[in-house]
This record gives C-alpha cells, structure tokens and sequence, in this order.
C-alpha cells in the first residue's frame, strides 16, 4: 500500500476525532449490551459484514469508491434494533476490513465506528417511525421508515466522514456535509424499497430471529454480484476517455504535437467551464470536445478547408459519438457568429414545449455555451503556440491581448473575461510555485 | 438506446393525463376509480421498468416488466395485468420509438399472455394459490420468451438456432429466474399487508434497485460500441473512394461468424475487428494511401506498417485486449505469406481469416478510381482462387452461405422445404408419397376382399406371404436390373406393369385363385424392382449434402402412407367398394409413373458409360465389390448382427399378451407406439437434425440403441415400460435404416448403386428369417423376456465386435465434407443455408498468373 498512514503520523487533532469517534462508538455498543438485545443476532451479523467488508470497493476513474452496500445497510437497519444492527455492523466491518484487508488498525476501526454509528441511528429512526414489525402491516408506514433510514443514515454517515475530511483534510465542514448527502440522491433513496420489500417479507414469515437471518444473508448476497456489474460499468465509462485519447495518439501520427495542443485546450475549457459553473456531464462533453475538436484534420480534403468547414468535417466524423453534445460543440466552435447565445430560456413556453413535441419543429438555436468556451480556449492555446492562423508563438500576455480583443467579435465576453481569470490564477499558481 | 427528452416530454404528458383523467374520474364515480388503481399501478410499474432495459447484445434486450407483470397477474387477475402491461408497453414506444423494439415488445407481450394462461391451467400443490401464480407463470414466460426471441434472433440476426438458444438461456433465464423470485417475495410480502396492488410499484422500484449496475453497464456498453464505430469512421474519411468500408466489413463479419456458429461473445469481437481492422489507418499519409498508381516498395512498407500501429491503437483501449488478436492478424495469409507476422494455418485467429476474407471481398465488389467493382459471384470465383493459400476455404463457404441471405428480413428455408422444393426430387418424393399410399390401401383391401371370398385364414396367410416372400428372393436380381438400364426405365416400367395388375387382379382371382397368387407374388417383386430403381436414382439428383434428408424423408413417406393408408384403407372399402379401391391403386401407380417420367434427369444417369453388361457378371462384380472395399465390408457385416433386432416382431405379441398378460388393445398400442417412433425419428432426421452428419459411427451406436431397446421390451411387464420401449424400438429401427441407406449412397460409386442396394435387402431379408426363426424358439423354449433379452445383446454385441475388430477401416470412411485444408481446424457451419460442394480442386498458387495475383493483392491491400 502506497497511501499507507502510520496513526502516529496524523496530526493531533484527527487524532482528538478518532478518540471521540471510537468513545462514541463503545459507548454505543455498552449501551446496547446492557437493553437486552439479542446475542446470537449481534454475532451472525457480525459475520456477515466481516465477509461483506471483504468486497474490496471499485476504485472510480473521476476519483473517489464505491461500495453498493446503501441497501443492505438500510435493510439491516428496518429489520434489527438499534443495538444489534450497530454492534454487528461496526465489529463485524472492522474485523472484515483486518482481517480481509490488511486494514491498519485505526482504519478499521474508523470506518467500523462510523458505519455503525449511522446504522444505529438509521435503525433508530425506522423504529421510531414504524414501532414494530406485525403480521398486519402497511405498506406506506413501512416505506416511510425505510426511507427515514436511508435519510438518517445518509445524513449521519456523511456528517462524520465530512468531519474527518475537515479534520484530516482541512475543507470546509458544511459544503462537504450538504454536497455528499445530496450526491446522487436519487439513487440513494432508491435503496429504500428492497427494504420495504424485506420488513414484509419478514412479517409475512412470523418475524423470527432464522428468517430476519436468512434475509439479510440473501440480501447480502446481492452485494458481491452488485459490484461486479458496477465494476464494469465504470470499466466501460473508462473505455470511452482510452478510446478519445486513442484518436488524439492517431491525430499526433499525421499532425505531430496535436495530443499535447489538444490537452492544454481541454484543461483551459474545462477549468473556464467550471468557473462559469456548467454542470458536470457538460464538463465532461467539453473535455472530450476539446480534446477531439481537431479531428476533422484527418480527412484528405482538410489541408484546404477553412477552418469552419473543418471543424464541421469533425463533427461528420463524431456523429456517431454518444453524447451529441460533443459533435455540437465542434462542429460551432470556428463559427464567427459565436457571441449568439442559446437563449432558450426567452423563448415562449409554448415554443419550448412544442419543440420537444413535434418532431421536426425547431426554432434557430445559437451556439452553446460549452462552444463558445471550446472557442475561446482554442484561439488562446493557438495564439500561445503558433498554431492556426498564428504563424508564431505569443507570450501569456499577447495571447491574452488577443483574446480580449476578440471578446466583441467572434468570441463571447462573458467567456473571455473568465478564462483571463483562470488564466491569471494559473500564472499566480506558476510565481508562487516557482523557487 | 436512451429516450430521448421529447419522448421524455411525451411520457410525462402521458403519465400526468392519466393521473389526472383518473383523479377526475374519481371524483365523479369512486368505485369506478378504485378498479382501475391495479390497471394504474400496473401500467405506471411496466412504462418506468420499460424504459431502463438490459443489453444482453446489440439484438437482444432484456426487459423487466415481468417483475411488474407476474405480481400482478398474481394480485389483479389477468385482464389487468395483460392490459395493463399493454398499455404501460404503449406508453412506452411513444417516449422510444427506436427500430427493433417493437419486436422485441410483442415477444413480451406473447411470453406474458403464455404466462397468464398457463398459471391459470396448472396450479402447484401446497403453495398459496398466488405465489403459485407467479411460478408458473415465470416458468411459462422464461421458455415463451426464451424460444420467441431465439427464433427472432435465428429468422432477422442470421444467429443459428442452437446457438441463439444457447446465448438466451446464457444471459437472460438467470435474471427471468430472479425476476421470479422477486415477484414471489412481493407476492408474499403483500400478503402480509392485505394483498395491496401497491406491491407491484414496490417490486417496479426493488427490480430497478438491484438491476440499476447492470442497465448502466448495458448502457456504457452502447456508448463503447459508438466510440468505436467513431474510430471506424475516422479511418473511413481518409480514403474518400472506400467510404463506409469499415461498417460494411464489420457488419458481414458478423454475418459470417454467426454462419460458422460461434458464440456471440466471440461474433461481438469479430465485429468489433472488423470495425477497426484499419485504424491504424489513419496514421497512413494520406498522398501514400489514395496514390493511383502502383506503390513504390518504400511506399509499400508503409502501408503495411498500418497493421502493428492498429494493434498498438487497440491495445492502448483496455476493454479491447480481446480483439487485438483478431486486428494484428488480419492481413496474414493460410500459407505464411502474409504481414507482418507471417502466421500460417491455425496461428492466425479465426476472426482474423474471416476479416481477410470479408475485407477482401468489400475490396473487390466496390467502385475504386481505378476500375468498377466486380459483381459478387465474380468477387467469390476470385476469391476461390486463393483458397487455401490466402483464404480460408471454410470462411469463403460461409461468406457464400451468409451473402445468400439477402437482407435482415429474409428467411433461409429449412432443408428439407429446400429439397423438395427443386423440381425433380419433389416430382420423385410427390409420386412416392402416392404410390405407397395405394400400396398400403390395396394390401389391405386385397386381404379383407380374400378373406371375405374364401373364408379361409389359411388362404390369406398364403396370399400374404406370397406378397412378401418375393422381396427377400430377388433383390440381388433387381440391382443387377436397376443398374443395366435406365433406373427411370426401370421404375416407370415397373409402376406401368403393377398398375396393370391391380387392375386386372379384381377379373381374375375370383375366376382362378392360383392365377391370382401368380399376379400378387408379381406384384410384390415389382416393388422390389421398384426400391432398388429409387434408392439409386437419389445420388443423381440430390447432392452429398442433402442425401441424410433425401433418404430421410423418403423413410418419412413411407410412415406416413403406413398410418394414413391404415387408416384409410378399410373405410375406402366399406364406403367404396374393392372395384373402385382397386382402380385408386391403380391411378396411384399412374400418377407415381409419370411423375417419374417429368423428372428433370438425365437418361442413363449415374450408369457406367460402357454399355449393358452380363447379368451374372453384374451381380458378382457387386457381391465382389462389396467385400473387398473396406467400408462396403464393414456395412456389410455390421448389417449381420444390427438387423437381427428386426425378429423382434415375431416375440412382441407374445411379450404383450403371455409375459405382461395384457389385452390385444395393449398389442395395438404398443404397436401404434413403434410406429409413432418410426415416424417421430424419420421426421426428426429430416428436419431437425440437419447439423447432424450420418458417419460411420452413428450407425454403429443406432445398432446398438436398438438393440438396447429390444431388451428393455423385454425388461419388465410394466405397460408404459412396454410402450416407451416400442417407441424407443421404432425410431432406433428407423434411424438405423435411413443411416445405412445414407452411407451407402455416399459411399458407393453410382453405377453399383443399385445391385449394392438390392444386395443388401437381400441380405437384410435372409438375416431377419434367420432371427425369426432362431429367437422365435428361443422364446418359445425360455419365455419371451429371455428371447428379447438374448436377441438384444446378440445383437449390441455384435455390432461393437464388428465395430471393434472394423476400427482401422474406419480412417477411411467418410466423417466430414468440408474442404479439408492441412492445419487449418475444421468448423462447422450453421444450419442457415448448405454449403456449397467444391468443384474441382483450387489451383495452387504457383499455377495461378503471377500478374493477376500482384493485381489483386494491391487491390486487396489497399
């Protein structure tokens, strides 16, 4: 292990959490040894998370893991009381993750504290709204306390690794917290009905101890099956970034140096993008544009096109990519009139609405605003190194000078002024960074 | 594969018109409204899981509305659940019109409805009538949308049927299975809380939960596939004149792995090869790629690098590491003579010699600057020439068969629709299937008219082992006929004379008896005459590879003019009269002659050329033939101990009515057992079975099948034992006959065919009245279970003895008719269409014109 941390090499006050976070978690624990839960479900779950925490999590390419566990959690936490949902998960995920892991100590036993706490309070919270578990149950009452565990677990859960991160980290607390909950919450609530489905089942069958087993264990059992699929559905998301940089490599073979000329455009567009706020999945649209919006170069007739006409050759070739927005963003991005926003939220409803309906209704639309960003970090990275229409290099500030310049004609102002700014802070970033 | 945000708009507006006709609806009639919450909750639950599928492969969706659908079939009765699903589906195609799903809807639209009335016919023991419901009906569903898909697969992918079974049941029935369970546990689970239809939106939701990974990865999967086709398209710009090559490759690709029955994952690579065989294309300069003129060597060695920069490009994509195989071999040649490698035979991947191929072919049937493209079977004819030193003879077969399907809509007509759809076997099976009728019609009209004229039993054992006795005589005779003259002749002439004989029969048997036993002995060695001139006039008008089905469906005639005819005959004498049943037979043989005289056949086809030979040096040549050729010597003797299991029928009606003490009724049962097996294996081997090749040992383990059959007849006296075993009897016994009957006919030279045919029903007839006799007292002294029992391992063990001591003949017997070419592993192809017979041998490569071969491999390379 690489990122390996030695406990004595943390800095005291994530230290000063881990002791709180530990005291909190064994008081937990004496709590619920000492209200009469049961000992033999605490033991079997403590089992069955230590083989669970033997499912190593998939490492994501945008960074972060996953682990698809929401819903066993949340079914542990509807059908067990507090005390025995806690106990079992938090010894059962710290001895899994020692033992099958390797983990060092003080990671289990975080990762374990913190797991089990929140199932804890997720079970709380599901008891708390629906008391008790009979044979005539209802459906709407189940499902709320379903998803009073998801949410209370969810909020929990985040809370302490947010303040771990802080701590550890330092970010800041809040935007941490509030982010991480609301991360892909759809998905999140969408784990409340497998446990709805499991607390009937469980009345249904008398709600003993064997048969709350049994269907923990089977939903356990989803667990490893679960990753497998999500595993390879981020293998194939990765497959798409291996399959662009496989054209930029083509690209480089005809046109030397047109790789590390697309890179720089992506890196300047994604980080003006960023700043002007553009939602994930268009990031992502335009890093893959900026990094293909040369690919028009590969046609034989290119050498004498215009530089509009080629990037439209590009977007011929992208088609087929599968997400349009890419071909869109290079088919306009040497477009002159650049500066006409799509400004489709002036429109009529009635016109937005009828669009969307009638097939074959469309109105002009301007150009996008991830176009005009691909635009501008073009002629910057052009100008900077020669390339286009530039016949030479420019320095940082004559590119930039050549940038604002534009700002009224082709390009959008609100574009440039933002990638002047991220540009400046780069040169910031450069000074201090600089012995 | 994604809805698009109009179709979103649209399913939104659906949704929420329906909501808000149901909430005025229940304002206004609230009883109205609470019936149609399980409809409501039905079509919400299907439309939402109908939108997120799961991609098994680019043809085949899963989809999960039985999840939705079996809860409520369960909970709601059917009429909701079908219709409710139906309109959910409705709702569905509106937000997502694309091309195929309107096939694949109404698989699942039929599945559900199979599911539906299967559940309500049987339902399981000791299992809460609900949840038994959802059991049947998932069982009913995963086999009706197993086989409906198979099928479609087979019919509009070209996939082979096994092999589109093998795919579905793969990758779908597990999740049908879990979508089972879930329903199951929902079902259960809405027990516990009064049986609420809410459930089916709580298993909509669980289903989408658990399956969610896996849509996404179908999904990411598409995206993956467009990615690619991205790549393809990029290398296809950069040669104006080749314009969409890649796809064109990619998709014939396909077509030809699925012709040779490859798995799908391995069809899915090939078309992913095929796809970027030239990607490393695009770093080719373009003044070297579409430069007219002829390559300097410089040039050359450019161009051919463009393989190993693929290779490297595929390489760099790491969910690819299976097509890189395919993609760096794809320009080398059978003989090693290819780049940049130089691989021969087995080295180089298969996917990689179907890509030469299909790249070549693309290559040579499109337009270039510098000449048309060539029409395809002028394209195939070039690439003939090659085969074996370039190509893979079995890919160019398979490119045959896979080009013989026109478009993704036509369909390939099963063999045996195929061969009687050509003129001159349909006229000879047509004919047959008519004379054999009257055959059957008249034995049994003749018979009841003796008995009824004389009164005597004696009289009409008599009459019928004249009938019979004169088959087991002269069948060497015959051959030695049917092989002098015209088979035709022979055949035309004999249906002339017993036509002519029924007709004259009904005038004189009752005039003088002995006249008519002449007349009748006559007519049953005409049939004799008749088999012989049938079975050797096939080879000329069928070829290699349809003689299993030829005779097959031959043997399949004869079964069904049995029953029909055993059927049919005494009701046409009661109703008729024996005058006008006569004179039937009497047209039947007429409309059997002049079918035979319309065949389209040459005269004295198949007959040595050497004018008419001696009669008895005719039938020593054959009797010589057969033993000194090694696989005739073998047949020979296998026939010995394998047809000693036909005296089974002297120690069935025994067994039946002494050992098991059961009534007549039982021996007709049984009996209308062993026929249903006769017919039931004629039928399959003519239809079913065509990826089946009749060898050697096929036949030795039918032998040995039958003779196992023969002892379980005699096993035990359990009555439905007794029937299996009959069934089991017959279709042994008929797969034995129709077998040799097709080995011998690809075994034996023309011009012997008939005296080899007529020979061994010779032989065949004096092994069975030996059996007859030797285990007919067995049975007497023993008991009939020992008679059956002795007659069958006899007979198993002799087979194997022959089998055994024969093994080193068996070498040179015929296993396989593909182009066998030396280190190249032969495959067979799939059912969708026959494969071509060569010829003549290909040339060799130094025979063709060395000019020719340069031209053609710069057009190829290019």
């Amino acid at each position: 292990m690489t990122d390996r941390e030695l406990y004595s090499t943390l800095p005291p006050r994530v230290r000063r959490f881990m002791m709180v976070l530990w005291t909190a978690a064994l008081a937990g624990g004496v709590i619920a040894l000492t209200s009469h839960e049961r000992l033999v479900v605490t033991a079997c779950l403590i089992v069955v998370f230590a083989l669970v925490a033997a499912i190593p999590p998939i490492q994501i390419p945008t960074g972060g893991i996953r682990a698809p566990n929401l819903a066993l959690w949340t079914v542990v936490a509807v059908l067990w009381q507090p005390g025995e949902a806690g106990l079992g998960v938090g010894i059962g995920a710290c001895v899994g993750l020692l033992l099958f892991r390797r983990s060092e100590l003080w990671r289990a036993a975080n990762n374990g504290s913190f797991w089990g706490l929140s199932v804890m309070v997720a079970s709380w919270t599901a008891h708390a709204i629906m008391p008790q578990l009979t044979h005539q149950l209802n459906f709407l009452t189940l499902a709320a306390s379903a998803v009073g565990a998801v949410i209370s677990f969810k909020v929990v859960n985040e809370g302490f690794v947010s303040i771990w991160t802080s701590r550890r980290y330092a970010r800041p607390f809040f935007a941490e917290w509030r982010g991480a909950v609301f991360r892909n919450w759809q998905s999140q609530l969408l784990s409340a009905p497998l446990s709805v489905l499991v607390g009937a089942l469980d009345a249904r069958l008398g709600g003993g101890v064997a048969a709350g087993l049994t269907l923990t264990g089977v939903t356990a059992l989803t667990v490893p099956l679960a990753r497998q699929e999500l595993e390879s559905y981020y293998r194939s998301k990765a497959m798409l970034d291996e399959i662009v940089r496989a054209v930029g490599v083509a690209l480089a073979r005809v046109d030397p140096g047109a790789d590390v000329h697309a890179e720089r455009v992506s890196a300047l567009a994604v980080e003006t993008g960023r700043l002007l706020g553009l939602p994930d999945a268009t990031l992502k649209a335009l890093e893959l544009a900026a990094r293909l919006h040369d690919v028009g170069d590969i046609a034989p007739a290119a050498k004498l096109a215009s530089e509009a006409e080629r990037a439209r050759m590009g977007a011929r070739i992208l088609a087929q990519f599968p997400d349009p927005a890419v071909a869109e963003m290079i088919r306009g991005h040497h477009d002159t009139n650049g500066t006409r926003a799509a400004r489709d939220s002036r429109r009529p409803i009635v016109l937005r609405v009828a669009r969307h309906l009638i097939p074959g209704f469309a109105y002009a639309a301007g150009t996008t605003l991830g176009t005009r960003v691909l635009a501008a970090a073009e002629t910057y990275e052009s100008a900077r190194r020669g390339l286009g229409e530039f016949t030479a290099p420019h320095s940082e500030a004559e590119s930039a000078a050549i940038l604002s310049a534009r700002a009224d004609g082709p390009l959008d102002p609100a574009v440039v002024w933002t990638m002047l700014e991220v540009v400046r802070q780069r040169q910031l970033q450069d000074s201090v960074g600089a012995p | 594969m994604r809805p698009s945000r109009a179709g979103l708009w649209r399913l939104g507006l659906a949704i929420g018109g329906c909501t808000l006709l149901l909430v005025v609806g229940a304002g206004l009639a609230p009883g109205a409204f609470a019936r149609a919450v399980p409809l409501l909750v039905t079509l919400l639950g299907v439309a939402a899981l109908e939108l997120f599928v799961i991609r098994l492969s680019p043809a085949a969706y899963l989809t999960m509305t039985p999840v939705v659908a079996l809860t409520s079939l369960a909970l709601a009765g059917w009429p909701n659940a079908l219709v409710g699903t139906a309109l959910g589906i409705a709702v569905t195609l509106g937000v997502w019109p694309a091309r195929h799903v309107v096939a694949q809807e109404i698989e699942v639209l039929f599945s559900l409805a199979t599911a539906a009335a299967a559940s309500s016919l049987v339902s399981l023991p000791s299992i809460p009538r609900s949840e038994s419901v959802v059991i049947i009906g998932c069982l009913a569903y995963a086999c009706g949308w197993t086989l409906v898909t198979a099928e479609r697969l087979h019919l509009f992918e070209g996939i082979a049927p096994s092999r589109a079974l093998q795919f579905l049941v793969t990758t779908a029935t597990g999740h049908i299975v879990a979508f089972g369970a879930l329903a199951v546990a929902t079902v259960a689970a809405a027990t516990a809380a009064g049986g609420s239809i809410l459930a089916a939106a709580l298993a909509a939701s669980v289903a989408l939960q658990i399956y969610l990974p896996r849509i996404g990865r179908g999904l990411e999967e598409e995206q993956v596939l467009a990615a690619v086709a991205v790549l393809a398209t990029a290398v296809d710009v950069k040669d104006p004149y080749t314009g969409e090559h890649s796809e064109a490759v990619a998709d014939l690709c396909r077509r030809v792995a699925r012709v040779l029955a490859l798995d799908e994952q391995t069809v899915e690579r090939v078309h992913l090869a095929g796809l970027l065989h030239d990607v490393g294309k695009i770093g080719v300069p373009t003044e070297i790629l579409c430069k007219p003129d002829r390559l300097t060597a410089a040039e050359r060695a450019i161009i051919n690098r463009h393989v190993e920069d693929g290779a490297a490009i595929v390489t760099s994509i790491s969910g690819l590491s299976r097509v890189v195989p395919i993609v760096a071999s794809s320009h080398e040649h059978l003989d090693g003579s290819g780049y940049p490698r130089g691989l021969r035979g087995n080295a180089i991947a298969l996917g990689a010699r179907i890509n030469l191929v299909v790249d070549a072919y693309n290559a040579l049937t499109t337009d270039r600057p510098y000449r048309r493209g060539r029409a395809p079977a002028a394209a195939l004819t070039e690439l003939d020439a090659h085969a074996g030193s370039q190509f893979d003879p079995q890919v160019i077969a398979a490119l045959r068969v896979a080009l013989r399907v026109p478009g993704p809509s036509a369909r390939q007509l099963p063999p045996w629709l195929a061969l009687l759809r050509q003129p001159a076997f349909g006229l000879l099976w047509g004919g047959e299937l008519v004379s054999f009728l009257g055959d059957e019609i008249f034995y049994i009209a003749v018979s009841l008219w003796v008995y009824q004229l004389t009164g005597s039993i004696v009289i009409l054992a008599t009459t019928l082992v004249a009938t019979t006795a004169g088959q087991a005589l002269l069948g060497f005779v015959a051959g030695a006929m049917a092989d002098r003259t015209d088979r035709r002749a022979v055949m035309i002439t004999t249906d002339i004379v017993r036509g002519a004989i029924v007709v004259a029969l009904p005038f004189i048997l009752p005039v003088s008896f002995p006249a008519g036993l002449v007349l009748l002995f006559i007519l049953s060695v005409g049939s004799v005459f008749f088999r012989a001139g049938l079975y050797a006039v096939i080879p000329s008008i069928v070829t290699r590879s349809e003689m299993q089905t030829a005779t097959a469906l031959f043997a399949t005639t004869e079964r069904i003019a049995e029953v029909i005819g055993g059927v049919v005959g005494g009701a046409l004498v009661v109703l008729l009269g024996y005058h006008i049943v006569f004179n039937l037979d009497a047209l039947s043989f007429g409309v059997s002659a002049v079918c035979v005289a319309l065949m389209p056949v040459a005269w004295r086809q198949g007959l040595a050329p050497s004018g008419t030979i001696r009669f008895s040096g005719a039938i020593t040549e054959s009797l010589r033939y057969m033993w000194r050729e090694p696989s005739q010597r073998f047949l020979m003797l296998l026939l010995i101990p394998g047809y000693l299991t036909l005296s089974m029928t002297t120690l069935h009606a025994p067994m039946v009515l002494t050992a098991a003490h059961l009534t007549p009724i039982a021996f007709g049962v049984t009996n209308s057992a062993l026929g249903a097996g006769k017919l039931a294996g004629a039928l399959w081997l003519a239809g079913w079975s065509s990826r089946l090749r009749i060898g050697p040992t096929f036949v030795v383990w039918a032998f040995v099948f039958t003779a196992g059959a023969t002892a379980l007849f005699g096993a035990t006296t359990l009555y439905p034992v007794l029937i299996f075993a009959a069934f089991l009897w017959g279709l042994g016994n008929v797969t034995t006959n129709i077998g040799n009957q097709t080995l011998i006919s690809l075994e034996t030279p023309s011009y012997l065919l008939g005296r080899i045919v007529g020979n061994r029903q010779g032989l065949l007839n004096g092994v069975k009245v030996i059996g007859l006799l030797g285990f007919g007292r067995v049975g007497q002294l023993a008991g009939p279970q020992a008679g059956l029992w002795a007659l069958g391992a006899t007979s198993a063990l002799g087979v194997i003895w022959v089998w055994l001591a024969a093994r080193r003949y068996l070498p040179s017997l015929p296993v396989a008719e593909q182009p066998r070419v030396p280190g190249i592993t032969p495959v067979r192809l799939s059912v969708i269409g026959r494969p071509e017979r060569p010829t003549e041998p290909p040339p060799t490569r130094a025979e063709t014109d060395a000019d020719e071969t340069d031209a053609c491999q710069h057009r190829l390379h290019r």
